[in-house]
């Protein structure tokens, strides 16, 4: 049942089992799973089922390090930034759950292998197909398609899964609507998580809409599912009893905020024969009904050795290279007018000759890298308020040297795969430098401010996702992420949250 | 057996004077520079472009502010060459698969170059130093 929250009369005190807080990827996947239960589940959202423009304006904020614009990078309303993700699926890799002694901060209290069972659940929800991330002959096409033979070990080729995308909004509104234990409230901003006076556990949600209705949600379990920034914002409101914010006893709420940096053409890559570049490498393609594409990543032998983060690159064809261009047209850029000759010196030694005018392919590529969990990359509140009189957010996010460095030292170690294999050759156009305070462009991947560890002086949320010292909140979403990986998050939420609402199951539904 | 057109010319240039030069110099020296020589010449002949590789070896010396010397970076390729199985004299055939040999090697190790941003092996940077060092003399 939808109920529209502006409608709730002021006052108003609603009895629960369950609070969801949010109703994006995270939040309705725990509410689907929920659907049937024996508990009364209410699902709180800010938005309505569309885009509203002043509901949408409770996401400004300010931005005081590498600049970053908070509104537009997440939707405020039902379904919340699935309603524009663009479904680029995968999973994260066993090492990225480890502890590594080279990313300070590293080591989640879970393992892939916790996670393996919802990861193919999480396939299901959002309309992804089969679940062959890193299957190669999955995707052969009867055989026709093969990934580049790159030697040495150190960049190996995997496959993204797309989603439709699904808008989760969309696709599982009537099936949310038609669940007799759950109760949508739209329009319903929650306000404060309210304590009991000890702060160890949920009292009560404070709940007010844009039209100034004011009521009260009283559950006895409550799970945070308002996205990356907005779950440690909503913790640092609910400051009533505990000054410092919910949760926040050791000062990690807002902390480790996390984004995967994405460079446009940080390398450019020539090939002697583009024949052997497989279609799913230069862009989506349908296999087996499923969107695919082929990316290169570096091998956890490579990353474990050379004590580096990921770093995830895509690339596409741009231009032949040719003997039989005319001068006019050259390349006035110096280091484009090399590629003929730089294509002829790898045909004469490492390549096959080239048998006609055609001697290779210019591609272009893309990356998202892995950056570092840094406590002073964070997420405050900012003195301004919003249309509910609450604090803005303040993001600070940085990034170091180190992350670019560690960049730009991937860049190489695929220069090496393509000039080892002897048919290709990688300019490196990304470059080194001091400080990196300016990103090109990012994910839209909030990650790492409601942090996981098992320790409660590491983290703000434990193994279980149960916020450390408070006995019925918990919290869903990429907050929890120990560190931030290398590929899109969602996929990582929705299993997540499965177990999550496996765990509440087990742990609370039965004993309701 | 017929010798490959580049030892021939340098044999020329040798009988023509460099050979009596050499005499006055130790024997040791006198064979590198023979052999250097001949190398750089066998070594610019597999090159299909030479013109090409010679603006590539033009902007690396520039770059690293370096002269270009016919004589040290034939010997010093044609050292690394013996490490994959070449010798003087051998053919033209071997000479490529050792030079092939070389630079997955080099770049197995890391041993790039950066010429505008391109990742060279240092071999293919010092074949094509050496293309600009005899850029005069190349074909067009
Ligand atoms: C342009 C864009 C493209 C993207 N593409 C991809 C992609 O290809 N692959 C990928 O993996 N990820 C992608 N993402 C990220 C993806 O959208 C998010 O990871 C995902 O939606 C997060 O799910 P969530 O449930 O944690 O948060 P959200 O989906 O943001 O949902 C949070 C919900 O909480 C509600 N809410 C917030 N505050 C309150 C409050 N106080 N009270 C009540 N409700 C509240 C919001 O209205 C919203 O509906 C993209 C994001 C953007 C912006």
């Amino acid at each position: 049942m939808f109920i529209d929250g502006r409608k709730v009369p002021e006052g108003t005190v609603i009895e629960t089992d369950i609070a969801i807080i949010g109703a994006g990827a995270a939040g309705i996947t725990i509410a689907r799973a929920l659907k049937g239960s024996d508990a009364s589940v209410a699902l709180i959202e800010s938005g309505g089922l569309d885009f509203e423009p002043d509901t949408q304006e409770l996401y400004n904020g300010e931005s005081i390090g590498v600049p970053y614009t908070l509104d537009t990078s997440r939707l405020r309303y039902f379904g919340g930034s699935t309603n524009h993700w663009g479904g680029w699926c995968r999973p994260f890799e066993p090492i990225d759950f480890e502890q590594r002694d080279w990313v300070p901060y590293s080591g989640w209290p879970i393992t892939r292998a916790d996670l393996d069972p919802y990861y193919i659940r999480a396939n299901d929800v959002a309309h992804v197909g089969p679940f062959a991330y890193n299957d190669a002959d999955a995707w052969s096409d009867g055989g026709k398609n093969k990934p580049l033979d790159l030697p040495g070990g150190e960049v190996v080729t995997r496959f993204f899964e797309y989603s439709p995308p699904l808008r989760f909004g969309v696709t599982y509104r009537e099936e949310i609507a038609k669940a007799p234990n759950v109760k949508t409230y739209l329009h319903s901003n929650v306000m404060e998580i309210v304590p009991t006076e000890d702060a160890s556990s949920v009292e009560s949600l404070r709940v007010g809409t844009l039209s100034g209705r004011r009521f009260e949600i009283r559950p006895k379990l409550v799970i945070l599912a308002a996205g990356g920034i907005e779950n440690a914002r909503m913790l640092l409101l609910s400051n009533s009893v505990q000054k410092e914010g919910l949760g926040n006893g050791r000062g990690l709420v807002g902390r480790f905020f996390m984004e995967h940096p994405h460079i446009d053409r940080p390398v450019e890559i020539l090939m002697t024969k583009p024949d052997l570049v497989a279609p799913y490498y230069k862009t989506y393609t349908k296999l087996n009904g499923t969107n695919i594409r082929a990316v290169f990543m570096f091998s956890d032998d490579y990353l474990r050795k050379n004590r580096r983060l990921g770093t995830v690159m895509t690339w596409y064809q741009v231009k032949e290279i040719r003997t039989d261009k005319d001068v006019e047209e050259k390349d006035p850029d110096p280091a484009r007018a090399m590629e003929p000759g730089l294509l002829q010196l790898i045909h004469s030694t490492t390549a096959d000759a080239a048998d006609g005018p055609l001697l290779g392919m210019r591609y272009g590529s893309g990356c998202a890298t892995e950056q570092s969990p840094n406590p002073d990359s964070r997420v405050t509140l900012s003195s301004a308020k919003d249309a509910l009189g609450l604090n803005q957010t303040k993001l600070d996010w940085r990034l170091s040297s180190a992350d670019r460095a560690n960049l730009r030292l991937n860049m190489e170690a695929l220069a090496r795969a393509f000039g080892a294999w002897g048919n290709g050759s990688v300019r490196i156009l990304f470059q080194d430098r001091d400080k990196w305070d300016e990103a090109e462009g990012w994910g839209n991947h909030h990650m790492g401010t409601t942090r996981m560890a098992a320790d409660p002086r590491k983290g703000v949320v434990d193994a279980n996702c149960k916020v450390h010292g408070i006995s019925n909140l918990y919290v869903a979403g990429s907050s929890v992420f120990t560190t931030s990986t290398t590929v899109n998050p969602t996929l990582t939420i929705v299993a997540l949250a499965l177990r999550l609402a496996d765990h509440v199951q087990q742990h609370f539904v039965k004993g309701v | 057996m017929a010798l490959p057109r580049s030892i021939s010319r340098r044999h020329m240039l040798i009988l023509g004077g460099v050979a009596a030069a050499a005499a006055a110099l130790p024997g040791s020296l006198a064979f590198i520079e023979h052999e250097s020589g001949t190398v750089a010449d066998d070594l610019i002949s597999m090159l299909s472009d030479p013109q090409g590789a010679a603006e590539i070896g033009q902007r690396w010396v520039e770059a690293a502010g370096r002269e270009p010397n016919t004589q040290a970076l034939a010997h010093k390729i044609a050292k690394r060459l013996r490490a994959h199985g070449w010798h003087p004299g051998a053919a033209p055939e071997e000479m490529r698969a050792a030079l092939a040999a070389r630079i997955r090697h080099d770049f197995e190790h890391g041993d790039m170059v950066d010429v505008s941003g391109w990742q060279i092996s240092r071999t293919s940077a010092e074949l094509c130093a050496l293309a600009a060092a005899n850029r005069a003399s190349l074909p067009a």
